[in-house]
């Protein structure tokens, strides 16, 4: 790899690397002297910068300056778009008008409808030219008056179905509304224009609304599939919407004809504009329409117009537009998982087989895998399908780092999902005091995050693996998937290591979780089943079967099951007189807890099932004492 | 230097100016430094300090400031362009001694300060405004790069030179050395 150290070594002291190049920055300053004084060369140029600063004496003026404008009212919205232009010279300013804007008479408190008397800030009659600029102590003569709730136009249709989408400024919600429609207590929706609409109380004011900014309204999420039907014609059509900030493009296709047209446009709220210039150029395909706040429904009209240049355009034909969002093709996505699991448990396989051969050292990269534990393609189409995050050696608690900085570090800068941080955390402390402040092993984490995969896979110290949910929704289908994949792992993990242990023991199974924990079993938190999170102190939600049975002594284990299932017993007893298959592995020795839906087990050869009440009480249960 | 002073308090108090004020205190010095070594006047520097501070007040005031994004950002992103129309406004500044702004009683070393400033003379503008808003602004170079509508990796290219540069023309005690020859030598 070439890449200029010099450069990144300017880059670390601002602190803008990514951990791996910062390790290996560590590693040259280490290791190379020259290095490390041109280092302490750039270094000292930010402390002379520093030494050199002097101390101004606006303070006090400043302060009068502040003073000053804090003693004028708040112009509200306008103010605020005014000041971001001023500062943030990206916003253009956007004319926003208020309900009690130029041109539309202020309502007065006493007829004012019920809703002008929600809190807003007071509109002042200047306009804001006049208010531009950091004038000392000047105040703000207007009497100020009050102002009704700030609505502002976030999208408009105009047309044969005209709708209007109103965003509350203060609140940011928005509504769809047509003409007719009550839009506040005593306030109607008269009209939609281009840009805005008029709305009448019913004292018979006339107030116009214009467009809300785009910045002002969060931006729906419809990137997707749609499908839908064009009403007009009949005509199944599909939609895949892509979606960068307000701009929105979408490729359009007639399901039965198999025609893709790519629009071109902006959400404005809820309100989606789009269009493509036909190769004619005289002819314009415009999409109109609205999503439903939910972001789930689509419901507009796709228009052909021609124009003969004279800038105007005459509809020639529309057609409704009905869409719908589509699911996640579930299979589809089932599938991905499926294969995204397998190479996980490729990797993590690797992972741990290498530990074995290293004293329980894990690799400083993942590229030191390949190709004696792990395939170079097995990594490389892993690497292609997923973002792999591999931090051995990093511990959740370095002492160096608490030594320098007096303070542990904040684990939200580490990882994103701070309630697993924690508990990791939780645990590491409680293995240190058990081991009298030292590690068994570093804190290490692989984080795994498999494109559209809904939940993303962790390895932490002791080749624990943890599902999480990248979709943030506590409980919500991935969740849960993650909950009960999460299970699973943990089940699996916990049969080998009792396998383990009965190796090492003449075949005897371990009496209880105290006598894995924590020669063999790492992690405590492996005991806990994430649905029962919380639920015990103690955390032990796996049950281990036959505490003190010894595994290679079948006798016992022969009599039961011929009890329990006797056809099966007899078939396996054969199998096994013939080497074929030795019957341990049919036994269950972890049983996980009971969610009522279905439970883990884990048989004595490592596999893991999850199984729905009645099969558990046939398999199963029959062991259990 | 600190990455931003932390998020600005609540604007809704009757105090909001002296709240303000408070949280821009530790600001004032650098800003100040960023904008004399900028303007190559103490005294525009003191005036456009305090318009760029008060446009973020209006803004913290008025409810204007996005949740993301440092504050401290914004006043360095404001001061930079109050600058930069202030130096298009005036002739262009002549590099080198006469422009250096004369040291003055509240500065640390004002032999280093008139070094420093000879060295940074020797930059071009953009490596200079980008290092000066890491150093001063403590601006992440995303956000250097908003500020001076460059990319990313311009910013840390840009960065990087002007270190690298100073660090050949001032020696370890900040003396202006020059460039011996020209010749890139940073590992004696």
């Amino acid at each position: 790899m070439t890449r200029d150290w010099d450069q990144e070594l300017s880059a670390y002291i601002d602190g803008e690397l990514d951990e791996a190049a910062r390790k290996a920055v560590e590693k040259w300053l280490a290791t190379d002297p020259a290095y490390a004084r041109r280092y302490a060369r750039m270094r000292r140029i930010g402390a002379m910068l520093h030494e050199t600063m002097e101390t101004p004496a606006f303070q006090r003026e400043l302060r009068a300056r502040l003073e000053a404008e804090a003693a004028v009212p708040s112009h509200g919205f306008w103010r605020r778009a005014t000041a971001v232009a001023a500062v943030v010279t990206l916003l253009a300013a956007t004319a926003v008008w208020w309900l009690a804007g130029p041109g539309a008479p202020a309502p007065t408190s006493p007829q004012a409808p019920g809703w002008v008397e929600a809190e807003g800030p007071a509109v002042p009659r200047e306009t804001p030219a006049e208010r531009d600029l950091p004038g000392g102590g000047e105040a703000d003569e207007a009497p100020a008056i009050e102002a009704p709730p700030r609505l502002a136009v976030s999208g408009s249709v105009t047309g044969a179905h005209p709708i209007a989408v109103l965003v509350d400024l203060d609140t940011g919600e928005q509504r769809v509304h047509r003409p007719g429609d009550e839009v506040a207590p005593g306030v109607t929706l008269e009209s939609v224009t281009r840009d805005g609409a008029v709305l009448t109380t019913a004292g018979g004011e006339r107030f116009e609304l214009a467009k809300a900014p785009a910045s002002t309204v969060a931006p729906l999420d419809i990137a997707g599939v749609w499908e839908g039907v064009l009403t007009a014609v009949g005509e199944p059509v599909r939609a895949v919407f892509e979606q960068d900030g307000v701009g929105v493009t979408a490729e359009f296709s007639a399901v039965g004809i198999g025609e893709t047209i790519g629009f071109e446009g902006a959400l404005t709220g809820n309100v989606l504009q789009m269009e493509v210039d036909t190769e004619m150029g005289e002819t314009l395909l415009r999409v109109e329409g609205v999503f439903s706040t939910n972001q789930t429904a689509f419901e507009g009209e796709m228009i052909v117009a021609a124009t003969s240049g004279d800038g105007q355009w005459e509809t020639l034909e529309k057609a409704g537009l009905e869409l719908s969002r589509m699911d996640r093709d579930a299979g589809q996505a089932h599938e991905r998982l499926n294969q995204a699991l397998r190479a996980f448990e490729a990797l993590t396989g690797a992972l741990e087989r290498y530990a074995r051969e290293h004293g329980g050292a894990f690799p400083a990269a993942l590229g030191d895998l390949a190709p004696d534990w792990l395939a170079e393609e097995d990594l490389a189409a892993l690497d292609a399908a997923a973002e792999l995050d591999y931090a051995a050696g990093r511990s959740l608690w370095d002492p160096r780092q608490e030594a320098e900085n007096g303070s542990r570090p904040d684990f939200a800068d580490i990882l994103p999902h701070r309630p697993m941080e924690e508990r990791l955390f939780a645990y590491e402390e409680a293995v240190a005091a058990h081991f009298g402040g030292a590690f068994p092993a570093p804190g290490r984490l692989l984080t795994v995050r498999y494109g559209d995969a809904p939940f993303e896979h962790r390895v932490s110290t002791a080749m624990r693996t943890e599902y999480v949910a990248l979709d943030g929704e506590e409980h919500s289908g991935a969740q849960l998937e993650a909950m009960a994949v999460t299970e699973v792992a943990s089940a699996r993990h916990l049969a080998l290591t009792v396998l383990m242990f009965a190796q090492e023991h003449e075949g005897h199974a371990p009496a209880g979780w105290f006598s894995v924990y924590p020669g063999y079993l790492q992690d405590p938190l492996t005991l806990a089943s994430p649905f029962e999170e919380g639920t015990d102190p103690a955390g032990v939600s796996f049950e281990l079967v036959f505490p003190a049975i010894n595994l290679d002594d079948d006798a016992l284990l022969w009599e039961m099951l011929a009890q329990a299932r006797p056809g099966e017993a007899a078939r396996l007893a054969e199998a096994y007189e013939e080497g074929v298959a030795p019957l341990r592995q049919f036994i269950p020795i972890i049983v996980g807890p009971d969610h009522g839906a279905h439970r883990v087990v884990a048989f004595a050869d490592g596999h893991v099932r999850t199984l729905p009440p009645e099969e558990f009480n046939e398999m199963a249960a029959p062991f259990l004492y | 230097m600190t990455e931003g002073n932390g998020r600005l308090p609540s604007p809704r108090r009757r105090d909001a100016a002296a709240r303000f004020a408070a949280w821009c205190a530790d600001l004032e010095r650098p800003l100040h430094a960023y904008l004399t070594r900028l303007v190559h006047s103490r005294e525009d520097a003191e005036d456009l300090a305090q318009d760029a501070l008060v446009r973020v007040f209006r803004l913290w005031r008025d409810g204007g400031l996005r949740k993301e994004g440092s504050p401290r950002a914004l006043v360095f992103g404001a001061a930079h362009n109050l600058a930069v129309d202030l130096l298009r406004r005036r002739a262009r500044p002549v590099p080198g001694d006469a422009m250096a702004p004369a040291p003055s009683a509240s500065s640390g070393d004002p032999l280093l300060q008139q070094e420093i400033g000879k060295a940074l003379e020797q930059l071009p503008e953009n490596h200079r405004r980008a290092l000066l808003l890491r150093e001063y602004g403590g601006l992440r170079y995303a956000e250097i790069a908003r500020v001076m509508t460059a990319s990313e990796g311009a910013v840390k290219v840009w960065i990087h030179r002007a270190r690298r540069r100073l660090a050949e023309l001032l020696d370890r005690d900040g003396q202006y050395v020059g460039d011996p020859g020209g010749k890139t030598n940073h590992d004696s």
